[in-house]
């Protein structure tokens, strides 16, 4: 009996060792630490990203990666902040973001950098109070468009009509996401991607369905049938081209003359942050010339920059891995902030679409 | 509990406090998160702002029995659980028979270990691989293709076909395993008394084999039937347009919309119907035993 006595208190003086050296190294760690929520792999944390800044900062920079824009906020609205001082929603969350009260506005003065950026990046409906607050800070923009093997697709090309085409048939991958399926399915009947007609939405992506081989929501949903030969064509994220084009597969990238689907995400500040000023010099740095030239030149990155400054200085070469040369595409139709209500009314009829 | 307070009370041992930490962990993963789905499910949206809760409705099972979308994939998992269940008991019974009664002991712990191995990968991984046997220019496809019985650019994959032969793939081993733990029980001098008062093979199955093995089966039903009627990866992944199930549709209204309130009471109701669908279950192989004279399991 005795001997297990001398083992617990063996244990029990090196587990309270262990935790007092826990608890003085913190104490001795006086470097500020950002919590950074983003998408893994995203940019700020490559080399040239998070490195860079705690270097330039003498800080830390933690991230916390999230699987959807819906699960962080809702993390921010029930109370889960604290720990996180940045992050990163589109420009469908930035509204919903701000009237939740989980977002400080941004001192634009510690944002030397919010001057370079295009201004038709800086319109969007929640980014900017009625008394010119600052809400969020746009970092890139890419867009969800028409893709297809130029060697095997069928039909007229320039315009989102080729999905519906019956030459393809069977041929087609369509991106799974409520927002962007309406979107496309609006642009191609001519009505308004924001507001649409959903009866006439439906019955058109009812009849899309038909042509579709399967509706795919991750990189490898859509690379592994394309390379195999089962899809031809679909809409893409500029990722998904870019990653077939560098793996070697024939990959041709347009935007359809009616429009096309597009994106931008936005940095904001958590309310309550105690790092608030090193939370507006990682805006800074993130949206400035010396990180959106890094960002923009990295083969694998397909997003383009916001900063005006990076955007002019970028060669054809670069601007071809962006997708955005010969020309940048004008049409965009941003996701925008929606009520709750339509939300759900597009998902139930996306649904729907999906069980017929 | 009528084991420890059979006499009185100072019989009360001191060892039945071990119950307590499982009794505790039940309470908190088992019985808290019920409740939590049955008062989330009358729940209107979502929890608002610092935790708050919103009004209480029942819009979300009305508009749940409104809407076509539910019962339609409701029916559709539900036929594919059964047939997934039904081809896994068709395959299970052989091998499960094999492994306990045919092959030598030393053979059968390599047979186990071969029929647990796919345990070892995660469950993504095995969809990939399965993936890559069912692709156009896959082993598959080419075989087919060699013999003459299919085209080789053509493939299994994107449709309900390619679902349930990886749902099969995938909850096999759960249903081997169970029937085998049932029949290794079953004492060989009752097979060669059926036998030797000539029964055939199929008599002897049906009136000594299948009674006895029906405490496995069963488990092995529940352990198949409800994740299968309740997957949502695969019918995703290789489902193709038709492919959609109930539990993509509860997926999407926490991943998209993060309406907790109806996912809540989807899945309540889901609950219900699968829990239905298994005592429905239960009762007929109860009844299919007495009618063949089998002991009450």
């Amino acid at each position: 009996m005795r001997k297990h006595w001398v083992i617990t208190a063996i244990l029990l003086f090196v587990l309270s060792s262990l935790l007092i050296f826990q608890v003085c190294g913190k104490s001795s760690d006086k470097i500020p630490t950002l919590t950074v929520a983003n998408w893994k792999g995203f940019g700020s944390d490559a080399d040239y990203g998070a490195p860079v800044f705690e270097k330039l900062y003498h800080c830390k920079v933690v991230h916390q990666y999230f699987n959807s824009e819906e699960e962080i906020l809702t993390t921010l609205r029930t109370g889960g902040m604290g720990k996180i001082d940045v992050f990163l929603p589109s420009t469908v969350y930035i509204e919903a973001a701000r009237d939740a009260g989980v977002v400080e506005p941004i001192d634009i003065r510690k944002v030397p950098s919010y001057k370079s950026i295009s201004p038709d990046f800086l319109k969007f409906k929640g980014a900017v109070d009625s008394k010119g607050r600052v809400y969020s800070v746009p970092w890139e923009w890419g867009t969800t468009s028409l893709g297809f093997n130029p060697n095997k697709v069928k039909g007229d090309i320039s315009s989102w009509s080729v999905l519906w085409d019956p030459q393809n048939a069977g041929k087609v991958g369509f991106f799974d996401d409520s927002t962007t399926a309406i979107m496309v399915a609006a642009l191609y009947l001519g009505e308004d991607p924001q507001k649409p007609n959903l009866a006439k939405v439906k019955e058109a992506l009812l009849k899309l369905k038909k042509n579709t081989r399967t509706y795919w929501a991750t990189y490898d949903d859509f690379l592994k049938p394309y390379i195999s030969g089962e899809i031809t064509v679909g809409n893409m994220w500029t990722g998904i081209a870019t990653k077939l084009r560098n793996s070697g597969q024939p990959v041709t990238y347009t935007y359809p003359k009616e429009g096309t689907t597009a994106f931008c995400d936005q940095w904001m500040i958590v309310k309550g942050t105690k790092n608030y000023d090193l939370a507006c010099k990682w805006v800074n740095f993130m949206v400035g010339d010396q990180f959106q030239t890094a960002f923009a030149t990295d083969k694998n990155n397909a997003h383009c920059p916001v900063n005006t400054n990076v955007m002019s200085k970028l060669t054809d070469e670069q601007k071809k891995v962006l997708w955005i040369y010969p020309v940048v595409p004008k049409k965009l139709v941003m996701q925008q902030a929606q009520s709750d209500a339509t939300k759900k009314a597009w998902l139930d009829l996306w649904n729907e679409v999906k069980a017929e | 509990m009528s084991i420890l307070y059979n006499n009185k009370n100072e019989n009360f041992k001191m060892g039945s406090l071990w119950v307590g930490p499982s009794a505790l962990m039940l309470l908190c993963l088992t019985i808290v998160p019920l409740c939590m789905l049955i008062i989330f499910g009358f729940m209107q949206g979502n929890l608002t702002t610092n935790g708050g809760f919103p009004p209480f409705t029942v819009d979300n099972y009305k508009n749940m029995f409104l809407s076509p979308t539910f019962s339609k994939l409701m029916t559709k998992s539900i036929g594919i659980g059964l047939l997934v269940t039904l081809i896994c008991m068709a395959i299970a019974y052989p091998v499960a028979w094999t492994i306990a009664k045919i092959v030598s002991p030393q053979n059968r712990s390599l047979l186990i270990m071969l029929a647990i191995i796919p345990f070892f990968t995660s469950q993504l991984l095995l969809i990939y691989a399965m993936m890559v046997i069912l692709q156009s220019g896959g082993i598959l496809m080419t075989f087919l293709a060699s013999i003459g019985f299919a085209n080789s650019d053509s493939s299994l994959l994107y449709s309900n076909t390619a679902v349930i032969i990886i749902l099969v793939y995938e909850y096999l081993p759960y249903m081997i395993l169970c029937l085998y733990s049932s029949m290794e029980g079953i004492n060989d001098n009752i097979i060669y008394a059926s036998r030797s008062l000539g029964a055939g093979w199929v008599k002897t199955f049906i009136n000594v084999v299948f009674p006895m093995s029906i405490p496995g089966l069963l488990s092995g039903i529940l352990l198949v039937l409800v994740p299968v009627c309740g997957s949502f990866v695969e019918p995703t992944i290789v489902g193709g347009p038709n492919g959609m199930m109930v539990g993509s549709l509860i997926n999407s209204q926490f991943s998209v919309v993060l309406n907790m309130g109806y996912g809540a009471a989807l899945s309540f109701v889901f609950l219900l119907v699968l829990s239905a669908l298994m005592g429905i279950i239960q009762i007929s192989v109860n009844k299919a035993n007495r009618a063949i004279g089998g002991v009450e399991a």
